[in-house]
Formats: C-alpha cells, structure tokens, sequence
C-alpha cells in the first residue's frame, strides 16, 4: 500500500489574492499520476484534516480531486521514464507526463478572507485503487506546486 | 440531470432491410439489449489474444501493454498544449463498437448512467454485477486479462464502492454549464477518475481498466456528456489548435470525430412510430447535431 501523507502548504497571504475576485481556484501542478488511483480532499485552514474529517464547509473542504493512476509500472527497467521530447519528435507526449488538477474553491476562500490575513491548504489522499506493481514505498500526493489563482 | 426521453419502441429492436436506421442507437444500459450485448462480448472474449477481434487486442491499445490512451493531458504545456482525452476516447469507443458488433447494426454500445437514482442505490448496473450466466462467466461482469499481464485471476475483477459516492446529476449538470471546451473537459475528466476508482479492481488503474466490460459503457457515459454538451455549446467548440491533432493509432483526427452522426451513430433515443397504410414506420430523432432540449 501506499504511504499516505497529507500535505499542508505554507501561511498564504490571502491579500495577495485582491479583493473583487468572482471566483477562486486552487491548482496542484506537476502532479504525478504513475501509480495508484486516489482521491484528493483539499481543505482551507484546517492541517489537521485527516481521512475521517467530514467533508463539510464548516471543515474547510474545498473539493475533490481525483487521479486515475496508471497502476505502476508494467515495463521492464526505465519504461515508465519521462524523458522530455525533442521538438522534432512528432510523437505525443509521454503518458505519465505530470497534469494539473484543479479545485474551485470560491466560497472556502472568502471565508478564509474574512477569518484572517492568511490561510494554509491542505491536501489528504484517500486510496481507491492501487496494484502490485506500484512501488512499496510510493508516497501520496504527489505534486510539485499548490497554487491559488483569482478570477475578475 | 434530465435523462433522455423514454424510447417508445426497443431501440435494439430488429427491423427490416428497408426501416433500418442510418445510425446506430446507444441506448441506457437500462434499455439495452443485454442478452445481444452479451453474446458480441462473449464472442470476443472467445478469440485468441492474437485475433484482431478478440477482447484482449482491442482493451491493450488503452493500457497493458500499448499504452495509447489520452488521460491527463498537459493542458498549458508549451510543447503539448491540447489534451485529447475526449475525441481520443471517442474514435476508440468508435472503432471498438465497428468490431464489437459488425453484422449486427442493432446493437450499440450501451452508456452506464452512474448518476442516475438505480445507479446510486446499486451502483453497478445488474446485468454488469452478476458473476456468473448459465455456468460460464458473464461476459458483462468481467474479461479476460492477457496471459503476458498475469495468469491469475484470468478475468478482471471489481471492487466498487458505496454506491452513494458515484458523481451526482447536480455535479455533472454544473460541469455540463461550463462554457470552455478545456475546463469542461478536465471537470469530466476529473469525475471520469472518480469512476474509475470508484469500480476499483482492474477498472481502478490505467493499465487494466479496458479489459473489465463496464469500461466500455463507462466510457459510453462520458462520451454521452460530451455529445450534450455539444449541443448546448455547438459541436465545433473547440480550440483551432485541436482540429487537425491525429489520434494515434486511429486513422481520425479531432475534425473527425466532433460530430457523432457523421461517425454513425447518436445517443438519441425518442422514437414515432407512424403507422402508413398497414405498415409501420420507425422515425428516429436522430438529432443531426442541432441544438435541441435535453
């Protein structure tokens, strides 16, 4: 099975995100997809969100992600390798080629807003799917940047 | 979310040479003809791995071993700035269904409904769930897997949830609002995964998800939601920079596959029937892609 560890970005500064948005998203970039299939619960404010916290508003959840994995690696040694293509390789690109989620999160963030001058994320993974071939020690989520992008 | 207008006659019904419609039905799981449906998969899960009809050719091009599928497109990479997660799926499902049912134009492919109110107190539908048929393996409840993925189990097994945690009309109608090709696209895809994970098993990951027989109906669905979502924001909504993409290997590119009815078939399923001098007449709202009520 997976090892399942919640992350919890920095203080956001949430006045960096102005004031007369209409709408508020959070995105998780780079995100891999290689292995198990999962559900990922974001919360506004609340890091000690676990597997067993309601999702509920009044908890800080935002949304749901959701990744269907690629269930590890069925080729030998170097298989499921992402090397970037050439600019003349008219192939498309690598399968496991890191993708983005997004979770619109508009109201969570207003209150956040109104609650104070910053503000955490949260993401807790919840396994739906997984095989043998996935890595013992794969960790989840697995994505390299959160970020929040405001909407006029 | 509004289903479909009930269909008036069995859309799977046999009709004569002359009454036959141009295009090929997909009905509701609800409504289709499961025993027909049956036979086609059996048929192709009886063929030898090396046969080009056979069950186990046509769910590898989606995972184990070719790997061709569209999931998780890179949407604003600079190099591949285009995701072809759906019209990928769309030529695949199309192509599938031409070797599924070849010689049998009254079969479709028919589409799982998982948000409706039976599928939110059952989740998968029944046909699909019952293990066994007559003492063989139901050819709806599972298929083989290759012998080069693993030998046992031989056959795709499931492992669904609580069948209340299935997306939602609500979600699906707010997603279908959505106006941008490409967020429409990544919401749905977004609820595409949590079916996936959702049935568990081998539907659960990329690899193995095409050999479980609900695949094809699961896909069915999201292609259905992509055709009203057509509808409601016009079948050529999309980026111009998708048009001339090839979906490798189909011999299709994204102008291709926009329009359902040219591919030959349509999710509408209201038909009138019209009796004229002791004959009956079959009209089908076949919906020629014009905008209309769903």
């Amino acid at each position: 099975m997976p090892i399942l560890n919640k992350s919890t970005s920095p203080e956001i500064n949430i006045k960096d995100l102005g004031e007369t948005y209409t709408r508020a998203d959070i995105e998780l970039e780079g995100l891999d997809h290689g292995g198990s299939s999962y559900e990922g619960r974001v919360y506004v404010n609340n890091p000690d969100a676990g597997a067993d916290t309601d999702t509920t508003a009044e908890n800080g959840y935002a949304g749901s992600y959701y990744v269907f994995g690629h269930g590890g690696c069925y080729g030998d040694q170097g298989h499921c390798d992402v090397v970037p293509r050439s600019p003349y390789d008219p192939r498309p690109p690598h399968g496991l080629s890191p993708t983005r989620k997004v979770v619109t999160a508009t109201d969570v963030i207003r209150k956040a807003a109104a609650a104070g001058p910053t503000m955490t994320i949260t993401v807790v993974p919840v396994v739906l799917s997984t095989t043998d071939k996935v890595p013992q020690d794969e960790q989840l989520p697995n994505f390299q940047a959160v970020s929040v992008i405001t909407y006029l | 979310m509004p289903p479909n207008p009930p269909a008036l006659v069995d859309p799977n019904a046999v009709l004569a040479p002359s009454l036959l419609p141009a295009l090929r039905v997909r009905p509701n799981v609800e409504q289709s003809n499961i025993p027909a449906l049956s036979s086609a998969y059996a048929t192709m899960q009886a063929y030898s791995e090396g046969d080009n009809r056979s069950w186990v050719y046509w769910a590898e091009f989606h995972g184990y071993n070719r790997f061709d599928c569209w999931h998780h497109g890179s949407q604003g990479n600079r190099q591949y700035p285009y995701d072809l997660f759906l019209p990928w799926h769309r030529a695949y499902l199309h192509y599938f269904e031409l070797v599924a049912f070849a010689g049998n134009p009254g079969v479709a492919l028919p589409w799982w409904d998982w948000t409706s109110t039976v599928s939110h107190q059952i989740g998968i539908p029944a046909s699909f769930a019952t293990a066994a048929s007559g003492g063989s393996p139901n050819p709806l409840a599972s298929g083989p897997v290759p012998a080069g993925l693993r030998t046992n189990p031989p056959r795709t097994t499931r492992s669904p949830g609580a069948p209340a945690q299935l997306p939602s009309a609500q979600t699906i109608d707010g997603i279908l609002e959505i106006a941008s090709y490409e967020e429409f696209s990544r919401e749905l895809q977004n609820q595409h995964d949590a079916v996936h994970g959702w049935t568990g098993g081998d539907m659960g990951v990329v690899a193995t998800s095409a050999f479980d027989p609900i695949f094809w109906s699961h896909h069915a669905m999201i292609d259905r939601l992509w055709y009203l979502w057509q509808l409601k924001h016009g079948v050529d909504n999309i980026p111009p920079n998708y048009l001339n993409l090839v979906l490798a290997p189909w011999n299709l590119t994204v102008k291709d596959v926009l329009s359902i009815t040219s591919l030959g078939y349509t999710y509408g399923v209201s038909r009138v029937l019209v009796p004229i001098g002791g004959f009956s007449t079959i009209a089908i709202d076949a919906a020629q892609d014009q905008p209309r009520p769903i």
